[in-house]
């Protein structure tokens, strides 16, 4: 078995040298130090039997299909015989538009999907694993970063992304040089930073310390960034209980509603909500994803402000989110499951990311990269590009309904003077019975 | 074959009519009794089964306090909604029937919300309401304490309802205006040589004249509140109906359900609009049956 393996690999790097891949893609994989074709993958030497089209279904994100479109031309000339057709869709329309397609018997055989869909549309039965000798396990948990497990249900990784996102805090430089104030790297120092710039006038904020936004980024970061940050433990490492109510959890949650019950430093739906506020420079400190930065680039490009890791309390942690490839049951078998493996494989590969990450914004999903002097010159990136190492995805079987849990876990307290424990107790109730109900459906 | 100019004339009837007939029952009949029939079952779109699980839908819906909560704003959307915005349009109708210049104008003016996209409107409201918006600047200049507005799970709904009830006006004026316009003007006249004044004229002849017109309003109205979804949708924290499921309408819970959960579950989904179809065809025939009096 490891002969054979071995020996397709050599077998496809004698493959390259005949000019099977592009010379380009080999320069700039090689000025690299990491070859996307010479990966630990074995999908480069699978051969179809014949011409053979899939459907490739991505939303719509300018430069996302716009980079696809030019990538598609270069795979198609690497791979003779395959053609990709691009389809894409509004993203608010995702779902819907995903499940008409299947209920009508037609639909992607690669879908670019979000991470926390993935265990949905596994229980659904709707994507295949990636198959084991093409995707070995080992390879992919030595070559990406740990936030790729969240593409993994059971024993099988679903899914590979291209590029990844994670949390850092936003800091407007604006206000806290008027206060003062250097990007705070603590919990206490996050108070005091935002204390100092908050501007009000009696109960009238002019200026938030601290955007107030659970809808958006707030609940992620108190799951995966203030929990972990704690010492806590949000979901078991076997992806089956939750524990919102460790008392590393309650103090985290008591700490952030602290900022909004306590020092008076931020409103709910000052400017309608954070990033807004942030943008519109009306907030000093703003926690919020790597693909803010393009959004701020071409919506606020005189915004003065710098981004950090998130400030850190007993441990450091923060939140990843991806995008990533995964083949559906429409390419089971034969051709179509070859030539969709090797799309999944080029899309994830370094070239590949090597590109994504200046046209896109996103961050490079294999570590190899982090260390890519180009990406770490630019200061928007690099904050996110080293919380890569600490950041958590959350293993969700409804993406829409936890973050409704936490939501209203949040506004209980906030608004309805619920007792914390006992809102976070409803919360994690809610999350478990359907994390229960999920893994059930397996057990039957 | 000869056929009678009669019979010509009543084919062609039948021919011209049949086809908004097929695409109403393609359209409209079809997907509806679908809806019926995916109740039923456990419906996944994307799963490769969806049981027939018999009334289990309904049994849950019994049971989940947020379609309760959503059933009650419904119904808040509906009695505050469709009486206020009623009588704010036949007031400006009453007086826009009365200026004589720039009257075009005018009723532009009020008819422009109606025209513009609910989505606009829902966020620009969105930015008046907001804590440091609009709306509580004028409140503090008069030293009025501030609120927020879509924030508070006291005022969030009724926040919408201005909101719906301000972009309805525009064609609850227009129609009110064309109803006051149908009254003869002989019995007004008659009326006031009578000694009647403006309030028992209005009162007994303007009201009772304007009846078909206000069971129009009276029905449209209450069904598009009973649907209400866009404005709760662009207006309401995140989108969701909140806070706390304050805002939340039926439609937007259907909504949801069907097409934001995944997995999906379009047969509960579809369960409450069954539900949500007998309410309106209960309502509809009542309000048909109660208010279409005859006016003569």
């Amino acid at each position: 078995m490891m002969d054979d393996l071995f020996k397709k690999a050599l077998d496809r790097r004698t493959a390259l040298k005949l000019g099977a891949a592009s010379a380009a893609a080999i320069g700039a994989a090689k000025s690299l130090g990491v070859s996307a074709q010479e990966d630990g993958f074995n999908v480069a030497d699978l051969e179809i039997s014949g011409d053979v089209e899939i459907e490739y279904w991505q939303y719509e994100f300018a430069s996302k299909t716009a980079l696809v479109n030019e990538l598609i031309p270069e795979f198609e000339a690497a791979n003779p015989g395959i053609k990709v057709k691009h389809v894409n869709f509004p993203y608010d329309d995702f779902r819907q538009q995903v499940a008409a397609a299947v209920q009508a018997g037609e639909g992607p055989d690669v879908l670019n999907v979000f991470f926390g869909w993935i265990p949905a549309y596994v229980q659904q039965q709707f994507l295949q694993p990636l198959n084991q000798e093409w995707f070995p396990h080992d390879v992919i948990e030595s070559e990406f970063f740990p936030t790729v497990a969240a593409a993994k249900v059971k024993d099988d990784y679903y899914a590979l992304p291209t590029a990844v996102r994670t949390l850092a805090l936003f800091c407007n430089m604006d206000l806290l040089d008027a206060a003062g104030k250097e990007p705070p790297t603590t919990w206490e120092e996050l108070v005091d930073v935002a204390v100092a710039t908050t501007v009000k006038d009696g109960n009238n904020f002019d200026v938030v310390g601290f955007t107030w936004d659970i809808g958006g980024q707030g609940h992620s970061w108190w799951r995966e960034g203030l929990v972990r940050q704690n010492g806590g433990l949000p979901m078991s490492d076997d992806n089956r209980t939750v524990d919102f109510t460790s008392p590393e959890a309650v103090e985290a949650f008591k700490y952030h509603v602290a900022f909004l019950m306590e020092h008076g430093v931020t409103q709910s739906g000052f400017q309608t909500d954070g990033q807004t506020a942030f943008g519109s420079g009306k907030a000093a400190l703003h926690v919020d994803g790597s693909f803010r930065v393009s959004t701020y680039a071409s919506n606020a490009p005189d915004l003065n402000y710098k981004i950090v890791p998130l400030p850190a309390n007993k441990e450091q942690a923060s939140f990843a989110s991806f995008w990533c490839n995964t083949i559906t049951r429409n390419a089971a078998e034969g051709d179509k499951a070859i030539a969709a493996a090797k799309w999944v494989d080029f899309l994830a590969s370094a070239e590949v990311m090597q590109r994504w990450t200046p046209a896109v914004g996103e961050l490079p999903a294999r570590t190899a990269l982090a260390e890519d002097p180009e990406l770490l010159a630019n200061d928007k990136v690099a904050p996110f590009i080293e919380s890569l190492p600490f950041s958590y995805a959350t293993f969700m079987v409804n993406e829409a309904d936890l973050r409704q849990f936490v939501m209203d876990a949040y506004d209980n307290v906030t608004l309805a003077g619920v007792d914390p424990e006992v809102a976070l107790q409803e919360a994690q109730e809610k999350v478990q019975a359907q994390m229960d109900e999920y893994w059930a459906s397996f057990d039957e | 074959m000869h056929l009678t100019l009669e019979r010509r004339k009543w084919l062609w009837g039948y021919a011209f009519i049949a086809i908004p007939l097929l695409f109403f029952l393609a359209i409209r009949i079809g997907p509806t009794l679908y809806a019926f029939w995916v109740s039923f079952h456990k419906w996944d779109p994307i799963a490769l089964d969806r049981p027939w699980i018999g009334l289990d839908n309904y049994r849950e819906l019994a049971q989940d306090k947020v379609f309760w909560k959503a059933m009650r704003n419904t119904w808040i959307y509906v009695l505050v909604g469709v009486p206020l915005g009623l009588s704010i349009s036949l007031l400006i109708a009453l007086g826009l029937q009365r200026i004589v210049r720039w009257a075009g104008f005018f009723r532009a003016l009020y008819f422009i919300p109606y025209v513009t996209s609910l989505v606009a409107v829902g966020w620009v409201w969105r930015w008046m309401y907001m804590p440091n918006g609009l709306i509580n600047e004028v409140l503090y200049w008069f030293g009025i304490e501030g609120n927020n507005w879509l924030g508070n799970p006291a005022t969030a709904i009724y926040a919408i309802i201005v909101t719906t009830v301000w972009q309805g006006l525009g064609f609850q004026v227009v129609i009110f205006l064309a109803g006051l316009e149908s009254i003869p003007q002989d019995y007004t006249d008659a009326a006031s040589v009578d000694g009647a004044n403006a309030w028992q004229i209005f009162r007994h002849i303007t009201i009772p004249q304007l009846n078909p017109t206000i069971v129009f309003l009276v029905v449209t109205g209450v069904i598009s509140n009973l649907q209400v979804f866009t404005q709760v949708r662009s207006m309401s924290s995140q989108g969701t109906g909140g806070p706390l499921n304050s805002t939340i309408s039926i439609v937007l819970y259907v909504y949801q359900k069907a097409f934001q959960s995944l997995p999906s579950k379009m047969g509960y989904a579809s369960a409450m609009t069954v539900v949500l179809f007998f309410i309106i065809l209960v309502i509809t025939v009542i309000q048909l049956k109660v208010l279409q009096r005859d006016t003569d």
